[in-house]
């Protein structure tokens, strides 16, 4: 099921707040276990079993860890739950991707598996190991209650596209909330404001880039503007999912961290990783980098440690040589930024830092976005009119011009600007005025995203594939 | 509790419970008019996979977002709103391929498809070699769309009149003669809200077509204009959702047009070129020779001793033929977007000395795969 979609914002949520709230405190976690395994099976009914397995062999291994004294063993305990969380992961996602390359070098060795791709298998497998390994750690007690931990893991605002949850985060609030009309309402507000961010904008921006690419031969001027256009679309689309995500964490007592903080004003590209994704990011920097080493050894080793890192990082986002290619592509720049060029940075003007940080992210997103290493190669010399492409084309021209406002307002909502403008509003003006304008605009937006799926239009969620 | 706070709980606990109480209290709709197509209905799971050889669960819920959405109360309003705020805020140029431009609807076809075009010709003079002796007329009118009259004017993109019509005559067979209609027509010619034109407007057009089939005399016709349908929304209306002024849909009628009759082989149904019924139906355009039909045959006992005149046709036809009827004895009216020419001999006694017109509008010919042979 898709936040952004009938069922569940007019049928499943109303049903699920509906009954949360009237149940004793002792049912509610009941309540939600419930919701979010019947929110998982109705997008995936095959996949829940393995979801389900995934979270119970983490939840043992916890145990299992918390249990034994000797390291030897802990240590093994520790092996054994990663590979066995790992493997799903593996076989759904790397699997074809590990045959075919084999195949490359010994033909027709392997017949490729073609599974479908668990949805959010990437997000709960790294939800799980960080509880893992922070149980070894002694970071954190293992939890003795199953239903608690397969709450953690299955509970629906998170489960499908993130953030990437701790434990620690949200495991004193499974035991103990308490949902107040504040939370309640910023969780409304926030949720209200990720679906606007998918549905109106995110959802045209990927339209106008669906509009480039089928619309006539490509050219400098469509390739341009539909990888700037795919740029802010999985920005929106993400960051909205989170926004989402956290209001329904809201909405139902749980503080989760923020994972975005307007990247696309980053003024170099380390930067940027700090403001990106950041539950993934922290995630990798924690259970990989720091174990690794991090940057305390010799400097050969910290570069080492970010090459594994990174690669790790385009392969968690797909199982594909452009997902490789597109993580070495960050590793570069980090290990330039490291070895210098960040402290030029910091001297450029804050305008020119931004502008290139964004024009690298955009070109990365154009590895990102390609169907393979072929396309994303082809797709950047044609920007760089290296392949002989015309500079513009009728169709690329007119599209440009007929979203150029839905551009401009996807620019101005990535940066914190709007944000201020309404404090600024609330300052100047009368509360009541001010807070009727905020009321009337969040209800707008309601209205205006629920058209926007009513008229069927373009819907697609980036991030579940990964 | 802040005023704040309470206003925002409130709005959304009501936004929320109204759409499914409203949704489950009211009967659901078995049709949309404005978009013209059945709406899906509730069906049960079991009754479900009974229908659908193959289907499991995640197809069933497919299902079931799809009849949410199709029955969620108020969508031809919320479908209007969303274009509005698409074109008026967002001031994009076309809302799905749909844009607005004095009034008048009209859908962005920007590429001419080679492909399409000369494949469609291939199969038209294959027709005419293979049926027709080239005794009679042999004649290819080709149709503006709105956009010829529409897009220049605000830098939409298409593709000329004059290109596509240069590319049917490199591929026309010799014996066919190619017609413009061009200097007949006008955007206010057309419907508002629909693609097709208006047939009170149309008599330059069939004079036209009359005079290359070798019958100028039979274009001076008088016609009486009827009162016809005064709040007609055209197909376009309900798939752009954008707002438009209705139309009227009138209709020109004579002595001579209500004696011609339409006889359809394949329903062995006979009616007059006109079908009043229809006007209440889904699409009021039907009105005219009963709207999307694979085969018609037009029968005039005024010209008994007339010739035969064949006409391959697109929608477009339905309105302009009965004004040609009246010079020919029969006329047979073929859609091959809906039958095959082998079904069409088993159905109709086509003369090879027949006159020979095919009438096709400029985005029929340009759609990939639009003909069945």
């Amino acid at each position: 099921m898709l936040f952004s979609s009938i069922s569940f914002l007019y049928y499943f949520l109303p049903a699920v707040l509906a009954v949360y709230f009237v149940v004793p405190s002792r049912l509610k976690n009941a309540v939600l276990l419930v919701a979010s395994l019947l929110f998982y099976t109705w997008g995936e009914p095959r996949f829940s079993v393995i979801m389900v397995t995934t979270a119970l062999a983490g939840y043992l291994a916890g145990l299992a860890i918390n249990q034994l004294k000797q390291d030897s063993l802990r240590r093994l305990a520790l092996a054994a739950s990663v590979i066995i969380c790992l493997l799903p992961l593996f076989l759904f996602k790397y699997g074809d991707f590990a045959i075919n390359n084999l195949n490359q070098l010994f033909p027709a060795a392997l017949t490729p598996l073609k599974l479908a791709l668990p949805i959010g298998v990437s997000f709960y497998t790294f939800q799980i190991l960080s509880y893992v390994v922070d149980v070894y750690r002694e970071d954190l007690e293992a939890e003795r209650n199953p239903l608690y931990f397969l709450m953690y893991v299955a509970f629906f605002p998170q489960l499908i596209a993130g953030p990437i949850v701790r434990f620690q985060t949200i495991s004193s609030e499974i035991r103990n909330r308490k949902v107040t009309a504040e939370l309640f309402a910023s969780g409304i507000t926030r949720f209200i404001c990720g679906l606007g961010k998918k549905i109106l904008i995110a959802n045209t921006l990927a339209e106008f880039a669906r509009n480039l690419s089928t619309g006539e031969s490509s050219s400098v001027l469509s390739l341009w503007m539909g990888s700037l256009a795919f740029t802010l679309q999985i920005y929106f689309d993400f960051s909205g999912y989170s926004d989402m995500a956290i209001g329904l964490g809201s909405m139902f007592g749980f503080h989760f961290l923020e994972n975005f903080d307007y990247p696309y004003l980053s003024r170099s590209i380390t930067d940027f990783w700090r403001r990106w994704h950041m539950s993934l990011g922290s995630w990798f920097r924690d259970y990989v980098y720091i174990p690794l080493g991090g940057s305390r050894g010799s400097v050969a080793k910290t570069y080492r440690n970010l090459l594994i890192v990174w690669m790790l990082t385009g392969l968690w986002h797909g199982a594909s040589w452009n997902f490789v290619l597109w993580g070495l592509f960050y590793f570069c720049l980090l290990a330039l930024e490291r070895a210098g060029l960040g402290k030029l940075l910091k001297r450029l003007p804050a305008v020119l830092a931004v502008l290139y940080t964004f024009l690298l992210v955009h070109l990365g997103f154009v590895l990102f976005n390609a169907d393979s290493l072929g396309q994303a190669l082809m797709n950047l010399k044609g920007m760089f009119g290296l392949s002989g492409l015309p500079l513009a084309g009728p169709m690329a021209v007119y599209y440009s011009k007929s979203y150029l406002p839905a551009m401009l307002m996807a620019l101005a909502a990535a940066t914190p600007f709007p944000r201020r403008a309404l404090k600024s509003l609330a300052k100047w003006k009368a509360a009541p005025i001010s807070d009727g304008i905020a009321v009337a605009g969040l209800a707008l937006v309601l209205v205006f995203s629920t058209a926007s799926l009513i008229d069927g239009s373009f819907n697609p969620f980036l991030y579940f594939r990964f | 509790m802040k005023y704040k706070t309470q206003l925002i709980i409130i709005l959304f606990i009501i936004i929320l419970a109204a759409v499914p109480i409203v949704s489950m209290a009211s009967p659901d709709r078995l049709l949309s008019e404005v978009e013209r197509r059945p709406l899906s209905q509730l069906t049960g799971y079991s009754q479900y996979l009974d229908t659908h050889y193959g289907a499991g669960l995640s197809d069933y819920l497919a299902y079931l977002e799809n009849y949410l959405l199709d029955q969620f109360p108020l969508r031809d309003e919320l479908r209007s709103l969303n274009a509005v705020g698409r074109v008026y805020g967002l001031r994009q140029r076309d809302y799905k391929l749909y844009y607005k431009l004095e009034g008048h609807l009209a859908k962005l076809d920007p590429v001419l498809r080679p492909n399409a075009v000369e494949r469609a010709l291939a199969l038209f003079n294959r027709l005419n070699s293979d049926l027709f002796d080239g005794q009679g007329k042999q004649l290819f009118a080709l149709i503006p769309d709105k956009n010829v009259f529409m897009a220049e004017k605000e830098g939409y993109p298409h593709y000329p009149y004059v290109g596509m019509l240069d590319l049917i005559e490199k591929n026309l067979g010799g014996d066919i003669h190619l017609l413009s209609l061009l200097d007949h027509l006008s955007l206010d010619h057309y419907y508002r809200t629909d693609p097709h034109w208006d047939q009170t407007s149309l008599k330059p057009v069939s004079s036209h077509i009359l005079e290359a089939l070798g019958h100028p005399d039979y274009g001076s016709e008088s016609y009486h204009v009827s009162e016809g349908l005064a709040d007609y929304f055209g197909i376009y209306a309900g798939q752009a959702a954008l707002p438009v002024e209705a139309d009227r849909l009138s209709w020109l009628s004579s002595q001579r047009l209500d004696n011609l009759t339409l006889y359809d082989p394949v329903t062995g149904e006979r009616t007059g070129i006109y079908q009043q019924d229809k006007l209440e139906g889904i699409d009021p355009y039907d009105f005219f020779m009963g709207g999307a039909k694979p085969l018609l045959i037009i029968g005039n006992e005024a010209r008994e001793e007339g010739r035969q005149l064949v006409i391959f046709r697109d929608s477009f036809g339905s309105s302009l033929i009965p004004l040609l009827a009246d010079a020919y004895r029969e006329v047979i009216v073929i859609d091959l977007r809906y039958i095959s020419m082998g079904a069409v001999s088993d159905l109709a006694d086509i003369d090879p000395g027949a006159d020979v017109l095919h009438l096709y509008s400029m985005s029929v010919l340009n759609s990939p795969g639009a003909f069945l042979n």
